[in-house]
C-alpha cells in the first residue's frame, strides 16, 4: 500500500476559509457554559468512594480500635505510616498503638492502609482541605487522626 | 495670551489626553485579553479584583511595582535598563500623528484632533515602528542570556521581512489617497459611490489583507510572536525582565497593538469617518464627539480580532514565517500596486 | 544404603533414616510441627503423614525409616487431604489473632494454612479460651491459645537444657503446656525455646511488640560474650539491633545459644557511646579531631621513643576485638615501633563453665577471642608475656607508654591493676564508651562495638569465624584496624590495607596455623585453624 498524500484543492491552499473556520470555531466556545468552580466558595463534592485524609476509629468504648498490628504501615507503598506498639493498658486488649503517624506529604492516597487493616481502625475520609504552612503539621499524629472523625459530622462535603 | 502659548496648552491637552486614553486603553486591554482567553477556552478568566475582574491590572501593576529591580550579574547594566523605556516611549509616541478626529471649532479656533498632523504622516509611523525593534533587540542583547539574544535576533529577522510587506501593502492607499498625510487619506475615505462609502477596505482588500497580516507580525503577537515563544525561548527577550521594566515592555506592546489597530481603521475603514451621518444636522460639537467615538469602536473592533486571532492560532514555525513573509506576502503587495495602478490607468 | 523413591524421584540414601530426612535430601519438604532435628521424634502432631506404597494407611514421615523399595508420595490427593485436615483441626481453637502476634511472618503454622490450609472454617462454635498470656519465666512470655501442643519446649528442657521445667497440664482440650507449680522457666537456655516453638505460644519478653518480623535485617555474625563463640545473627531496625537468634553450627553451638549472649547485646546501645576521639585536659577528655588525634598520638609516641628508647613503648592486645584489629597492634608494635613489649589482656572475666546434658556448654572465659589474640601477638614462635608482667614493667618505670585496645563489654579492672596505668607517662586506649581503662588514658580513640565491627574470631576450638557489621558506626567511631593504620602510617609505617579482607590475607601469610586460611572461604560456618 501505498500512502498518497491529499491534493490541496485551491481553496485549502489559500487558507483564509480555514481561518475562519477556526475563528469561528473559538467564539462558538466564548459563549459556551463555563467549568470553572469558584473554590473557595463553590466545592466540589467528592465521590463516594474519594481518598481523603485518613481517620482512625474508635471502638464502643471510644478508645483507639487500632491493635498496631502493622498492616497498614506494611501495605503503605511510600512507608508514611510510623507505629509504635506496647501492650494495651486494657484487659480485654493486648496491643495498642503509643504512636501512630501519618506523613502526609509523603502518603500518596492510594487508600492500601485502609485495605490491609483488618480491624477497619483506619479509613480515609472525602477531607480534600488538607494545606498547612509548617512541615510538621502534616504529620498526623495519633490524637490528630482519631479527632479527623469530629472534624470529619463538621465538614460537611 | 498669545497665540503661541495657546496653540501650546491645547498641544500639551492633546498630548496628555492621546497618553492617557493610550494607558487607558492598555488596561481595558488586559482584561479583555485575560477574560476574552478565559471565555474562549471555557474558564472564567480573573474575575476576582474588582467587579468582573476590571481592576485585575491595577492589581498587576501594584505587585509589579513593588517586585525587586533585579539586574542579571552579566548583563550591559545601561543598555539591559535602557531597552524596555525605549521600546515603551516609541510604542507611544508613534501614535503622536494618528488622528482620532475630524477639525472641531472650539473658542474660535480651528483644532485638529491629532497631535501633530504631519504631511508624511504615514512615513513617520513606519519610521517609528521600525525603531521599536531596537527595544526589543538591545534588551534581548543586554541580558546576556540565549534565549534573550534568540528572541530579540528573530524579531529583528521578522521585522525585516514583514515590515517589506507591510509597506508595500499600503502603496495602493497612497496611489489613491494621493497624500501621505493621515487625515488626507481619511478624506478620501469620507465620499461616496452612490450610497456606498469610499472606504478603502472596499477598493483594496487584499493590499487590507496583507497589511492585517503584516501588522500582527509587526506587533509580534501569536500567531507571529516568535520572539517570545514561550515553548522555546521561555518568553525570548524578556527572560531577564522582571517588575517595572517587563510592565514597559508590557505596556508598549499593547500600545503598539492599539496603534497598528488605529492605523488599520485610518488607512482602510475611514478613520473617524460615520457613513451617512453627513445628512442629518447634528451640533458640530456633538458630531465630533461621536466621530471619536465611531473611531474609538472601530479600533476596538480590531483590538479584539487581534484577541481573538491571538487565542484562535497556533504559532508559525521559523521557516514557514519567512517563507510566508517572502513568498507569498510579497510578491501579492507588489501585485497589489500593479493591480492599482492599472486600474488607476484605465478608469481615471 | 537404600534405594528409594520419592514422588517419583529415585535416589540413595543412608540407612536407618527417616523419611522426613531422606525427603530433606531429596529436595522435598514435608510439613512438621513436632519434629525437630535436634531433639528426640515424637510423632505427635500428624502433619507429616505421607503415603507409602503398598501401606494401608499414611505414615507419618518423621518417625518411619527407610527401607529398600519404598515409594513414597509426599503430595498424593490423600497426603494434602490429611494436611487440610489437620490444619482445619488445628486451627479450631487457635484464636487467629496473626496482627498482634510477634510469630506471624516467620510461623509455621501460619505457613502451612497459607500453603496447603483451607481459607474458610467450617468450626461455627465458640473457641477454647486460656489464660491469655502467661509469665513462665524471665524471658519468655506463654500463650497457650496458640499452642499446638507439639512438645517441643518440653522436649529442649528434658534432653537440651535438662532441667525439666516444663510439662502438658489436663487432658482433651483443655490440655495445654506450663511450667510445673513453683517452678519458673529460668534456665541459662531457655530463650531458646522462643526459637523452638513453630507457632506464636512461646514468645520473647524482650522482643513483645518490637517490630514485625518481616522489617528485620539480618546480618550473620558471631556472639562476642564468651569464647565458644555461638554462631548468631543479628536482626535489626533502624541502626538498632531488636533481637539476637542462633545461627546453627553444628560444630559449635549445634541450634542453640545461652541467654547471656541473646540478650547481652545491650552495651552496644548505651547512652554513653564514645562518637570521636577524646584529648585529655585536666580532669576533662575533650573532643578532638580524627587527623588532631592522630598526630597527637605520633608526637608523643615519638617524643617517648627518642627520649627513652623503643621499649619504652608497650601495648596490651585485647581478646575483646578481632584477629585484624589485633594484628594491627603487632605491625604497630613489631615493625613500625620494633618494640617487644607486647601482652594481651588475660582473665578479664573467668566464670563457671556450665555443661548442659546435651553438651551444650557455655565457656568460663568470656572474651570471644582470646585464642585469636594470642595467635596474631605471636611473634617468632614467642607468645605475648601476661599482661601482669607488662603491668609490672610499667611500675618499674621500664614502660613509658602504653597503647591498650579496649572493647570489654563489662569490665571490672583489680585496684592495683588500675593505679599502675597511672603510672605511664602516655596512655592511649581504644574503647567503645568511657570505662575505667579510659580514667587515667591521654588519648582517647572510638572503636567499634561486635555489632558494628567486620573482621574474624578465634573460638576456643580454634575456629576462626566471620562477623558482618549489622549496624552503622555512631559518630565517628572506627574500627580498630582503622585507627592502628592510621597512626602506623602516622609513625612512617609504609603499609596500606584497604579492607578487612588484605589485613586477614596478610595474618594468613605471617601467623602460624592461619596459613590454609583465607577470608572468602570462612563462609558462614568458619574454619578451624591449622
Amino acid at each position: 500500500m501505498r500512502v498518497v498524500t491529499p491534493k490541496m484543492s485551491l481553496i485549502d491552499r489559500i487558507y483564509i476559509p480555514a481561518l475562519i473556520k477556526g475563528l469561528y470555531t473559538t467564539i462558538k466556545h466564548f459563549f459556551m457554559r463555563r467549568f470553572t468552580q469558584e473554590y473557595p466558595e463553590e466545592k466540589r463534592k467528592p465521590f463516594p468512594r474519594y481518598r481523603g485524609l485518613h481517620r482512625l476509629n474508635k471502638d464502643h468504648l471510644g478508645r483507639v480500635k487500632c491493635v498496631a498490628c502493622y498492616m497498614c504501615a506494611t501495605a503503605c507503598p511510600s512507608k508514611c505510616i510510623e507505629i509504635e506498639a506496647d501492650e494495651a493498658p486494657w484487659k480485654d486488649r493486648e496491643k495498642y498503638p503509643v504512636k501512630f503517624e501519618i506523613n502526609t506529604l509523603r502518603c500518596i492516597f492510594c487508600g492500601m492502609c485502609e485495605e490491609a487493616c483488618p480491624e477497619l481502625s483506619i479509613q480515609l475520609t472525602h477531607i480534600y482541605e488538607m494545606a498547612d504552612v509548617t512541615r510538621e503539621a502534616f504529620v498526623r499524629r495519633k490524637d490528630d487522626l482519631l479527632g479527623t472523625n469530629e472534624f470529619w459530622v463538621l465538614k460537611e462535603y | 495670551m498669545s497665540p503661541f502659548w495657546i496653540d501650546l496648552i491645547i498641544i500639551l491637552i492633546k498630548v496628555i489626553v492621546v497618553i492617557g486614553a493610550l494607558l487607558g486603553g492598555v488596561v481595558v486591554m488586559v482584561v479583555v485579553e485575560r477574560r476574552g482567553a478565559g471565555f474562549i477556552q471555557e474558564r472564567l478568566g480573573p474575575n476576582r479584583v474588582g467587579p468582573w475582574g476590571w481592576l485585575q491590572p491595577i492589581a498587576d501593576g501594584i505587585k509589579l511595582f513593588f517586585k525587586e529591580e533585579f539586574v542579571p550579574a552579566q548583563a550591559h547594566k545601561l543598555l539591559y535598563l535602557a531597552a524596555p523605556a525605549f521600546f515603551m516611549f516609541i510604542a507611544f509616541v508613534t501614535f503622536a500623528v494618528i488622528p482620532f478626529g475630524d477639525k472641531i471649532e472650539l473658542f474660535g479656533r480651528t483644532i485638529q484632533l491629532q497631535i501633530a498632523d504631519v504631511n508624511i504622516g504615514i512615513l513617520y509611523i513606519f519610521a517609528f515602528a521600525s525603531l521599536g525593534i531596537y527595544g526589543i533587540v538591545i534588551g534581548g542583547w543586554a541580558s546576556n542570556n540565549k534565549f534573550s539574544l534568540m528572541g530579540g535576533v528573530r524579531s529583528a529577522a521578522q521585522m525585516i521581512s514583514y515590515e517589506v510587506a507591510l509597506g508595500l501593502s499600503i502603496i495602493g492607499v497612497l496611489m489613491i489617497g494621493q497624500s501621505l498625510r493621515l487625515n488626507d487619506i481619511i478624506g478620501v475615505q469620507t465620499q461616496y459611490w452612490s450610497y456606498l462609502p469610499r472606504w478603502n477596505i472596499f477598493i483594496q482588500p487584499l493590499g487590507f489583507l496583507i497589511f492585517l497580516i503584516a501588522a500582527i507580525a509587526e506587533v509580534n503577537r501569536i500567531p507571529f510572536d516568535l520572539c517570545e515563544a514561550e515553548q522555546e525561548l521561555v518568553v525570548g527577550y524578556q527572560v531577564e525582565y522582571g517588575s517595572m521594566k517587563f510592565a514597559m515592555y508590557y505596556l508598549g506592546e499593547y500600545a503598539n497593538l492599539i496603534t497598528f489597530s488605529a492605523l488599520i481603521v485610518v488607512l482602510f475603514f475611514g478613520g473617524w469617518h460615520i457613513p451617512w451621518i453627513e445628512g442629518l444636522t447634528i451640533h458640530p460639537l456633538l458630531l465630533a464627539l461621536l466621530q471619536v467615538g465611531a473611531f474609538v469602536v472601530k479600533v476596538f473592533a480590531f483590538l479584539w480580532f487581534f484577541v481573538w486571532v491571538r487565542w484562535t492560532f497556533p504559532r508559525f514555525r521559523y521557516d514557514q514565517l519567512m517563507r510566508f513573509g517572502w513568498l507569498v506576502l510579497l510578491p501579492l503587495a507588489i501585485f497589489n500596486i500593479l493591480a492599482t495602478g492599472v486600474v488607476m490607468v484605465l478608469i481615471p | 544404603m537404600a534405594n528409594i523413591k520419592i514422588d517419583g524421584n529415585e535416589l540413595q540414601v543412608p540407612d536407618g533414616i527417616t523419611i522426613l530426612e531422606a525427603a530433606d535430601i531429596a529436595g522435598i519438604e514435608i510439613p512438621h510441627f513436632c519434629y525437630h532435628k535436634e531433639l528426640s521424634i515424637r510423632g505427635s502432631c500428624r502433619m507429616c503423614l505421607v503415603e507409602v506404597e503398598k501401606t494401608p494407611k499414611l505414615v507419618p514421615a518423621c518417625s518411619t525409616t527407610i527401607k529398600d523399595g519404598m515409594n513414597i508420595f509426599t503430595s498424593s490427593e490423600k497426603v494434602i487431604k490429611n494436611r487440610k485436615g489437620v490444619l482445619e483441626f488445628f486451627l479450631i481453637n487457635h484464636p487467629l489473632d496473626c496482627p498482634i502476634c510477634d510469630q506471624a511472618g516467620e510461623c509455621t503454622l501460619q505457613d502451612y494454612v497459607y500453603k496447603y490450609g483451607s481459607a474458610v472454617s467450617r468450626f461455627t462454635e465458640e473457641k477454647e479460651h486460656f489464660e491469655r498470656k502467661k509469665e513462665i519465666g524471665p524471658h519468655v512470655l506463654h500463650y497457650s491459645e496458640r499452642c499446638v501442643l507439639c512438645g517441643r519446649c518440653i522436649r529442649f528442657c528434658e534432653e537440651i537444657s535438662g532441667t525439666h521445667e516444663l510439662a502438658r497440664f489436663n487432658r482433651g482440650i483443655r490440655c495445654e503446656v506450663d511450667v510445673f507449680p513453683g517452678k519458673k522457666l529460668d534456665n541459662k537456655l531457655s530463650g531458646n525455646i522462643v526459637n523452638l516453638c513453630p507457632v506464636g505460644a512461646m514468645v520473647s519478653k524482650e522482643f513483645l511488640f518490637k517490630s514485625r518480623v518481616w522489617w528485620l535485617t539480618h546480618t550473620e555474625s558471631i556472639c562476642p560474650l564468651c569464647s565458644r563463640g555461638c554462631n548468631i545473627e543479628i536482626d535489626s531496625r533502624d541502626n538498632r539491633i531488636l533481637r539476637v537468634r542462633p545461627r546453627p553450627n553444628p560444630e559449635v553451638n549445634s541450634q542453640w545459644m545461652c541467654d547471656d549472649g541473646r540478650f547481652g547485646w545491650s552495651f552496644v546501645h548505651r547512652e554513653d557511646r564514645l562518637t570521636s576521639p577524646l584529648e585529655r585536659e585536666g580532669e576533662e577528655l575533650v573532643p578532638i579531631n580524627w587527623a588532631q588525634a592522630i598526630s597527637l598520638v605520633k608526637e608523643r609516641l615519638s617524643f617517648i621513643i627518642s627520649n627513652f628508647g623503643r621499649e619504652a613503648v608497650a601495648a596490651i592486645a585485647s581478646p575483646y576485638l578481632s584477629n585484624e584489629d589485633n594484628y594491627l597492634l603487632r605491625v604497630l608494635l613489631h615493625s613500625v615501633i620494633r618494640s617487644p613489649s607486647m601482652a594481651v589482656y588475660q582473665a578479664a572475666q573467668m566464670e563457671e563453665q556450665i555443661v548442659f546434658p546435651s553438651g551444650f556448654t557455655i565457656e568460663a572465659d568470656k572474651s570471644p577471642n582470646l585464642v585469636g589474640a594470642q595467635d596474631v601477638m605471636t611473634v617468632d614462635g614467642k607468645k605475648p608475656i601476661s599482661h601482669g608482667k607488662l603491668l609490672k614493667k610499667v611500675a618499674s618505670g621500664e614502660v613509658r607508654a602504653l597503647y591498650i585496645l579496649g572493647g570489654v563489654p563489662r569490665i571490672s579492672l583489680p585496684v592495683d591493676e588500675r593505679e599502675m596505668l597511672r603510672k605511664v607517662d602516655f596512655l592511649v586506649v581504644h574503647n567503645y564508651a568511657p570505662s575505667e581503662l579510659t580514667e587515667w588514658a591521654e588519648v582517647v580513640l572510638p572503636n567499634l562495638t561486635f555489632a558494628e565491627r567486620e573482621g574474624t574470631f578465634t573460638n576456643f576450638q580454634g575456629r576462626v569465624q566471620r562477623l558482618k557489621p549489622a549496624l552503622l558506626p555512631p559518630g565517628e567511631a572506627k574500627a580498630d584496624w582503622e585507627i592502628l593504620q592510621e597512626v602506623c602510617q602516622a609513625m612512617g609505617g609504609e603499609m596500606s590495607y584497604p579492607s578487612v579482607e588484605k589485613v586477614f590475607e596478610e595474618i594468613a601469610g605471617a601467623i602460624q596455623g592461619y596459613k590454609s586460611l583465607s577470608y572468602k572461604d570462612l563462609g558462614t560456618q568458619g574454619k578451624v585453624k591449622g
